[in-house]
């Protein structure tokens, strides 16, 4: 997103619009920011009111530039606390319930807009897609299953559409297995994800998504074959959209690269293409960092851990501890215990000098864990 | 976050981006400037969270 849409001349004319802040979570001026509005996954956007300083409007996740100006336009209406019970008050008091928190209420005015909507309402694609988001936030797997394929037939094929079935099957997927109505959902939902694949106007970051979203499917379902085969299928994607990519936005599609390789039982796959991300971006840890764990599943541990030293030269932030995780494992598989252990510490010691917000508990604890049954 | 399906998000962990060159005027990791921005100028502030992986 950030190595393509925020890019694009065309939003330069909504400069004015907005006060614009960029908020990197690994740095640490950024910790009593992000203890007080905290994230769950990046990229996150959101639309802070001055007035009382909390969140009237946010997203998560890529969108395009044509659609990040239609997201400019919802959060001004959200921040104006327009309201009414037509579908566009209903809606808006969604996109403000989503905000403060409240999964299983927005859901709710999502689904009261819906119904109260025209046949020919123009944000009914946006409204369908926070409906099964909402859902699935708030744990209602069946609901969520079963309204993404009750509304997806009838969608225009587009990114409303693809994201509507990517949910729906992620929600199935997370069902119980005992319920009797998931096996049929998954089978429907992953054929309509296969189908979304083929829509126009796709973002590449959406494209690679919906088939790391079918391996992911497969996966849950112990369907080793299909995992090899969308695999496969998502590196010829990667290697094709490359052709015609900037470095930034080839590199941004490095992390589904690695996935791939790996799952596909081909990490060699991915050595090239990383190789050449590490030499067009030399400030960027990511591809040195990737490369170590490439190197790794080829067995070549020395080369493993020179790339890992490259990228720990350039890392900041907790992410270091999920590197020096990833180069413990290296040691491990090497059978060097000293380098194992050393390493351990070293993550240990680093987590303690960052700021608590960005302090990662749950990595932190796993170490902690695995340095003790190191030392019977 | 494996639980939560974002298009686009889903492999956060492994699919970020570098540093680019903005189209909009960006304040870079300084909330109360972008605060005091946002009163002065009555304008509501757009936050990106992202993280360089």
């Amino acid at each position: 997103m950030r190595a393509t849409v925020l890019e694009d001349k065309s939003l330069a004319r909504h400069a004015g619009r907005f006060v614009w802040l960029s908020i990197d979570t690994e740095n640490e001026k950024n910790a009593a920011f992000l203890e007080k509005y905290p994230w769950e996954a990046v990229p996150t956007f959101e639309v802070i009111d001055p007035a009382d300083g909390k969140v009237a409007y946010r997203w998560l996740g890529s969108v395009s530039a044509k659609q990040l100006v239609q997201r400019f336009d919802e959060a001004e209406r959200a921040i104006a606390k327009a309201t009414g019970d037509d579908a566009n008050g209903l809606y808006d008091r969604a996109v403000q319930l989503d905000a403060e928190g409240k999964a299983k209420e927005s859901a709710e005015a999502y689904e009261q807009a819906l119904a109260k909507a025209p046949k020919d309402w123009q944000a009914r694609g946006r409204a369908a897609e926070g409906l099964v988001f909402e859902l699935s936030q708030s744990d209602q797997f069946e609901a969520c299953t079963k309204r993404a394929m009750e509304m997806e037939p009838g969608m225009p094929q587009g990114a409303s559409r693809a994201n509507v079935a990517a949910t729906g099957l992620d929600c199935a997927l997370h069902a119980d297995e005992k319920e009797t109505w998931r096996a049929s959902a998954i089978t429907t939902l992953e054929k309509a994800v296969r189908a979304s694949l083929k829509y126009d106007g796709l973002l590449s970051d959406d494209r690679a998504g919906l088939r790391a979203a079918l391996m992911d499917a497969l996966d849950e379902q112990k369907d080793e074959a299909g995992v090899k085969a969308q695999a496969l299928d998502l590196l010829d994607f990667l290697e094709a959209d490359a052709k015609n990519a900037t470095p930034e936005a080839r590199a941004a599609l490095d992390g589904y690269r690695v996935s791939a390789a790996i799952a596909a039982g081909d990490p060699g796959r991915a050595l090239a293409p990383l190789t050449l991300s590490e030499q067009q971006l030399p400030g960027d840890y990511n591809p040195p960092a990737r490369l170590a764990l490439i190197y790794r599943e080829l067995g070549r541990y020395d080369d493993a851990l020179a790339a890992s030293s490259r990228a720990l030269e350039k890392i900041y932030g907790p992410r270091k501890l999920t590197v020096l995780d990833a180069r413990a494992t290296i040691y491990e598989k090497k059978g060097d215990k000293a380098g194992v252990k050393k390493t351990l510490e070293d993550a240990i010691a680093y987590a303690g000098t960052l700021p608590e917000p960005q302090r990662p508990k749950r990595t932190v604890a796993r170490l902690e864990k695995k340095l003790a049954e190191l030392n019977p | 976050m494996a639980r939560r399906f974002v298009l686009s998000a889903l492999f956060a962990l492994v699919a970020g981006s570098a540093s680019a060159k903005m189209s909009l005027p960006f304040i870079e990791n300084d909330f109360d400037k972008a605060m005091e921005a946002a009163k002065a100028q009555q304008r509501p502030v757009f936050v990106e969270v992202w993280a360089p992986w």
